[in-house]
């Protein structure tokens, strides 16, 4: 059984609070916890069809908060000791990279699915699903301004990859 | 033509800036989709399409895809499996609790046969089947100290064994002559250290 907007507004975003906490506390940061509690949000949204399988909704949330908390602490990692090895490599993609991008144009997720995962729901979200700013921060239990700003560089992203094809 | 330009960037800006409305949306579709475009517009177009479709198109045929690779049992069902897997365990421990935790009773399935009879009824032939049994094991104790005995009695004699070989074997080492020592011993049937 779907579950619809209000439905979603009283049973999930009720556990808001809760998982924002959760994150702060793996993550330390105010503005992270937002983004991931956003993303978590519009994932459980984007599976409400799925969410009446599952019994324990708020320990699925909190699943996918978790892991989305340690994901992200494995890029912040990694982007660590991307400073810290500086690479000589050219910028310039060498004709067998602009081969294999070609090539990848020919998957299916050949421009959204390179976008960071909150970014990716955000544009489904609008461009897909045709909500407003408005009614994805309602769903979320963010700001529109918060929403806007995803939004925002989400386009933004998309702009960057097509001028550099 | 020019009010139309300076309309189209504003909304091009505030597009970016996550700041348009649906509606607003459709209109600057619309107007990338008349084909009038300043040139400075046209790498822009390609991106619009996208926005406009091609974004839906992608996620649709993902979703598609990840339909079909979907794990066949829904999340639902692996539930049950705990759930009844949970129950076989628990059902198992009932079963088995009555053997893991009483001591068996050492006279089940015990009788007595008298006059002909047989008695099965365990209350009635217990004190009797205690009072046989403290029999057995008293007369399984003497048996065993018996043993013991017996054991004491052949170290006893090994001893004396011994010692007998002993002194036989210091005897012979008196001989001077060698032949005559071994000789000794054959007939003796002893083997002597020295």
């Amino acid at each position: 059984m779907e579950m619809d907007q209000k439905q979603f507004k009283q049973e999930v975003l009720p556990l808001r609070d809760e998982l924002l906490f959760y994150a702060q506390r793996m993550l330390g940061d105010r503005d992270e916890s937002e983004d991931i509690i956003q993303e978590v949000l519009l994932k459980l949204w984007n599976m409400r069809e799925e969410l009446s399988h599952y019994s324990n909704v708020a320990a699925l949330s909190m699943t996918i908060t978790k892991h989305l908390c340690v994901n992200r602490l494995k890029a912040l990692r990694r982007s660590d000791e991307d400073a810290e090895n500086v690479t000589l490599a050219s910028e310039a993609p060498t004709p067998y990279c602009r081969l294999e991008q070609k090539d990848s144009l020919e998957n299916v997720m050949k421009i959204i699915g390179r976008l960071p995962g909150l970014q990716q729901a955000v544009l489904r979200m609008k461009h897909v699903e045709g909500y407003e700013v408005e009614e994805i921060a309602e769903l979320t239990g963010s700001t529109p301004d918060a929403v806007r700003m995803n939004l925002s560089r989400a386009r933004r992203r998309v702009k960057e990859i097509f001028f550099k094809m | 033509m020019k009010e139309d330009n300076k309309y189209m960037e504003e909304l091009l800006e505030r597009f970016f800036n996550g700041e348009t409305s649906n509606a607003e949306e459709q209109e600057l579709y619309a107007l990338f989709e008349s084909g009038e475009l300043p040139e400075h517009l046209l790498p822009y177009k390609p991106v619009f399409d996208y926005f406009k479709s091609g974004l839906a198109e992608e996620v649709e045929s993902s979703a598609k895809i990840s339909e079909a690779i979907k794990p066949l049992r829904p999340p639902g069902r692996r539930y049950l499996t705990v759930l009844l897997t949970a129950a076989a365990v628990i059902l198992m421990f009932f079963l088995l609790k009555p053997l893991l935790h009483t001591e068996p009773d050492p006279f089940e399935g015990s009788y007595i046969v008298r006059n002909g009879v047989r008695i099965d009824d365990l209350e009635q032939i217990r004190p009797e089947l205690e009072l046989k049994m403290q029999t057995a094991l008293l007369q399984q104790e003497k048996a065993n100290r018996l043993w013991k005995l017996t054991n004491e009695t052949e170290d006893a004699y090994t001893t004396v064994e011994q010692e007998i070989k002993a002194t036989y074997c210091d005897i012979i080492h008196r001989f001077p002559d060698e032949n005559i020592r071994e000789e000794i011993k054959d007939m003796l049937q002893i083997e002597c250290d020295y």
